[in-house]
């Protein structure tokens, strides 16, 4: 059964990025633009994983993230934060976030991160 | 002078660290050789950057930082460089057709890249100093010299406060992309600036 992953970001460009390094290993299923749009995605799609930006246009990525882990406690979200946020992270992870990762991110590390998510 | 010559090596020092940091980062992101070098760092009047970058269209890639210092970091390039740099760094990316001169892809591409680079120097600067600063994410603009930096400076052009210039050129896929980073702190914060090179050996 293939991983269904959900991407959340604002930059159109770090999206396709995102996707060019996801499309390997998992099902990309959805993309979402705003923290709004992926609490609506989340629950239409129900993906077995998330990777969500924290800084979002409408809804920021870390309430987006709560609103998602309220609906499903068991719910698996990456946040991708830029380096020197550890503020927002220490956020993300009360927030119910179960990994990170910062970008300007490396394929490896993001696909490393990600499974290790899956697989806790 | 000798204390204007110091205070341009001081910011000149700032930039080739800022440089060197965004040429990891971008090299870490995009999986390709780059290379960022600053020529050279002036520092002059807010009302010499239409003197400086021409009256013509330009492209301003622009954002505020906050924090110990605040202020807004610019990069502006020609609509010629700015296609070139987008263009690198889309790829293979599935691109869509516009009838603009730049394509939400490629806008979103050349607003990553300002990210990166806001990003580097802000860290370097926050490091540096040890201090707090947050950016906001960058805009796009595409339009007239004049009008672009009145949108992106908003009231700070009416206060008449200096503008920092990195002349600064982009090597990615052996092609040279040149642009101008301008920083530009809000009134009094570039004084600031220079206190806190008081405190630090910039030459370690």
């Amino acid at each position: 059964m293939p991983i269904k992953i959900m991407i959340v970001d604002d930059s159109q460009f770090m999206r396709a990025l995102l996707k060019k390094i996801l499309v390997a290993e998992f099902t990309v299923v959805g993309e979402a633009t705003n923290g709004i749009e992926a609490v609506k995605m989340y629950e239409k799609l129900n993906p077995d994983i998330v990777t969500m930006d924290v800084v979002m246009p409408k809804m920021d990525g870390i309430t987006a993230t709560s609103h998602i882990v309220k609906r499903n406690p068991e719910a698996k979200v990456v946040m991708c934060t830029s380096v020197g946020q550890e503020e927002k992270i220490k956020k993300a992870i009360s927030a119910g976030a179960k990994g990170y990762v910062n970008k300007p991110f490396q394929a490896p590390k993001v696909l490393q991160e990600i499974k290790s998510v899956i697989s806790a | 002078m000798e204390g204007e010559v110091n205070k341009l090596m001081q910011l000149k020092y700032m930039g080739d660290v800022g440089a060197k940091q965004a040429i990891e980062f971008l090299s870490m992101m995009l999986d390709m050789d780059v290379d960022m070098k600053i020529a050279a760092v002036n520092m002059s009047s807010i009302h010499s950057i239409p003197e400086v970058v021409g009256s013509g269209e330009i492209v301003a890639l622009y954002t505020r930082f906050n924090g110990d210092i605040n202020g807004t970091m610019l990069l502006l390039l020609t609509p010629d460089s700015a296609l070139k740099l987008s263009s690198a760094l889309i790829g293979d990316f599935p691109d869509e057709e516009s009838e603009d001169l730049f394509n939400d892809m490629q806008k979103s591409a050349s607003v990553e890249i300002c990210n990166i680079i806001t990003s580097a120097f802000i860290d370097v600067w926050a490091n540096t100093f040890s201090i707090e600063l947050t950016h906001n994410p960058p805009e796009f603009g595409y339009d007239y010299s004049d009008a672009i930096i009145d949108k992106a400076l908003g009231d700070a052009t009416k206060t008449g406060e200096f503008v920092v210039y990195f002349n600064s050129t982009l090597n990615i896929i052996n092609m040279d992309i040149n642009f101008n980073i301008m920083l530009m702190p809000d009134p009094g914060n570039l004084q600031t600036v220079f206190d806190m090179f008081e405190n630090i050996d910039y030459h370690a």
